[in-house]
């Protein structure tokens, strides 16, 4: 039957979807006193058990399946950026895991909202229309802006949550408008309005569409570039970043990015890179944002005395280099250049949840002060040999040094923009992370070379352990190893874009 | 004259009523956003929301007119009425002139620009009547709309989820 069908090409998301359900009611029956907070072993399998058989399932699939009347489209962006939030959120449940119980917090909520987030997150990058982008993103926005409010009892997290939910909500009823002035828009064009990408991409096509149309689409670029922080929709991010219980903040800063720019990849593939005309107005554009973003992200990381602020704004500045993929995708549509941003995104994963983990096992347990401040990490290299080694590690690969994912990844978008003669714009993002080695070397340095009279304390957890050696291997592996990972982003990009 | 009236569909009785509720809808809408009060805002806002329910109406859409009125002029309406009287907002809470001067300068822009742009790119252009009943808009959510039909039921989950973690008297 044609129904089961679509169920069988939709699993990922409804496997994940019930693995929160079975979560949510696993917590409820935990016991005669309610909900017991730290006897979550159980929900970690599951939680991890669905997203294992996620993946699995993903990186089985081949070819473009469609699904509901083309609300779904599972191809090869649809794999790769779903394995993407999928590995992020492995990991940060993992994370999790580890913070939830030093800080005696309830765990079953938490899990069952990363889940149900992850499959929006999952919706975003499948979606076959503008109506299934707009609900995946909701409901991974909604549950990430409880997860940054999680920690009730500590104001800065209930700031966090405010702000996001506040800018975010603003974000989304512009990407809302801009939706339906593209609905009216194709419409007009081709006499039936559609929310569907191919619709869109045929009406969008040969160049009829009117300034209300662009309109439109500058809207909803603009609800997406807030999710990924891009400058000038930045502004929520450092303070959401600090105030939110530190595995949301990982959890926001991978799983949120990766989904939007599928979202965005989509988005352009269907209406800046088939229009005749406008193309080079749309590159420019995005590559103006680019600039801006990977500049003012690196420029403001250097003065940031606390960790996960500076880590913030490093997360804008690497959103500025992934959309400098995405204006060479415009620029020059190949599969390809969708492989250098997914890679990006996927190294980008490991080492950013990896140095928020460092960050969890090392930050204030204080409710009324839970910050870590750089100075802070000053001699844990002579005291924590392998933890030090980890944040080595993270840095250097965020700094973009071989032999990690992060070298890789700066690579392959570097010369897909290269490719797409995008000199200037590659000129001045080497020269940003130039700018970003400052100070991710900074970290190593205040670790190693001063004072080794260390008095932290370390949270121990073997959920933190695994999750960091996850995030290391992952870092090293994928950067020791690029080609196992093209390779298979090639053969499930095949066909892609016809 | 006539070929005025014929054009601008002034000729017939859908017209009037067409140009009735557009006018009393951005009516309602501006006096939303200049009401010195949080509540008489609100208030207004249920103005602009019933006319657009007109609106449906003319269009056909006899059901989503119907559930305009009843959640959105009433079920949610009576959500921010309610937040507003639980907060307590006088006229103008905690908003700084200085901002608000540049919001009104931005937004008047902005919305003379849209104006603009939507009169010049859809004039002449004639609304199709749609089959709005509850068969129809049923035959469409469960067939061609299933997914985003079940997909929204995982949002309210979130949301309730959501709502039950921020609201519990005690998240240990």
């Amino acid at each position: 039957m044609n129904m089961l069908q679509d169920l069988g090409t939709i699993a990922p998301l409804w496997i994940v979807a019930i693995a929160a359900a079975v979560v949510l009611l696993l917590t409820v029956t935990g016991g005669k006193s309610g909900p017991a907070p730290n006897t979550g072993t159980h929900l970690v399998m599951v939680s991890l058990a669905a997203l294992a058989a996620a993946a699995w399932l993903l990186v089985g699939h081949d070819g473009t399946k469609t699904a509901f009347s083309g609300a779904i489209v599972v191809d090869g962006v649809g794999v790769l950026f779903g394995l993407t939030v999928i590995a992020g959120a492995f990991i940060a449940i993992m994370l999790a895991a580890a913070y939830l119980t030093e800080h005696g917090l309830s765990q079953g909520e938490y899990f069952a909202l990363v889940l149900l987030s992850t499959v929006g997150m999952m919706m975003l990058a499948m979606a076959g229309d503008l109506l299934t982008l707009f609900i995946g993103l909701e409901t991974m926005s909604l549950a990430v802006y409880i997860l940054a409010g999680y920690r009730r009892s500590n104001r800065k997290s209930q700031e966090a949550a405010f702000k996001y939910f506040v800018f975010g909500a603003f974000a989304s009823a512009f990407a809302l408008f801009g939706m339906a002035l593209i609905y009216g828009e194709v419409g007009r064009v081709s006499g039936s309005p559609s929310l569907a990408f191919a619709a869109i991409g045929k009406a969008y096509g040969p160049g009829e569409v009117a300034a209300i149309g662009w309109i439109g689409v500058a809207l909803v670029f603009g609800g997406l570039a807030f999710k990924i922080a891009a400058v000038p929709f930045h502004m929520w991010a450092p303070d959401v970043y600090e105030g939110a219980p530190t595995p949301s903040t990982g959890f926001m800063a991978v799983g949120v990015k990766a989904a939007a720019f599928a979202g965005l990849c989509r988005f352009v593939a269907a209406t800046m890179v088939s229009a005749e005309g406008r193309t080079e107005t749309a590159v420019l554009s995005i590559e103006i944002i680019a600039i801006i973003t990977m500049v003012v992200g690196n420029l403001l990381a250097v003065r940031q005395t606390q960790i996960k602020r500076m880590l913030a704004y490093s997360s804008v500045a690497h959103a500025g280099y992934v959309l400098l993929g995405v204006a060479a995708f415009v620029a020059n549509p190949k599969p390809e250049t969708i492989q250098a941003v997914s890679y990006y995104l996927f190294g980008y994963t490991a080492m950013t949840l990896g140095a928020f983990g460092v960050v969890l096992a090392f930050e204030c347990q204080d409710d009324r002060r839970l910050d870590l401040p750089i100075s802070r990490l000053s001699g844990i290299g002579h005291r924590y040999s392998a933890t030090a080694l980890a944040l080595v590690v993270f840095m250097l690969a965020l700094a973009g040094i071989p032999p990690t994912a992060g070298f890789f990844g700066k690579l392959a978008v570097f010369s897909a923009a290269v490719d797409a003669g995008r000199i200037t714009a590659v000129i001045i993002a080497v020269l940003a992370s130039a700018v970003g080695a400052f100070y991710y070397l900074r970290i190593i340095v205040v670790m190693y070379m001063r004072g080794s009279d260390c008095q932290e304390k370390k949270v121990n957890s073997s959920w933190l352990a695994a999750g960091l050696w996850a995030c290391a291997g992952l870092t090293i592996g994928v950067g020791l190893l690029p080609e196992s990972y093209l390779v298979f982003a090639k053969r499930v990009l095949t066909g892609w874009l016809g | 004259m006539s070929a005025f009236f014929a054009h601008s569909g002034l000729d017939s009785v859908e017209g009037w009523f067409f140009y009735l509720g557009a006018a009393v809808a951005v009516v309602g809408a501006l006096m939303t956003v200049l009401s010195r009060s949080p509540l008489r805002g609100a208030l207004w806002l249920i103005v602009s929301l019933c006319s657009v329910a007109v609106l449906y109406l003319l269009l056909g859409a006899s059901f989503v007119a119907a559930m305009q009125v009843l959640v959105y002029a009433g079920a949610i309406m009576v959500l921010f009425i309610f937040v507003i009287m639980l907060l307590n907002l006088g006229p103008d809470a905690g908003v700084r002139p200085a901002y608000l001067s540049v919001a009104k300068v931005l937004g008047l822009g902005a919305a003379a620009y849209f104006t603009f742009q939507i009169v010049t790119s859809v004039s002449g252009g004639k609304a199709q009547a749609v089959d709005g009943t509850v068969k129809a808009v049923g035959t469409l959510l469960l067939g061609n709309y299933l997914f985003a039909f079940e997909a929204i039921s995982v949002l309210l989950l979130v949301a309730v989820v959501g709502a039950v973690v921020l609201g519990m008297k005690r998240l240990t």
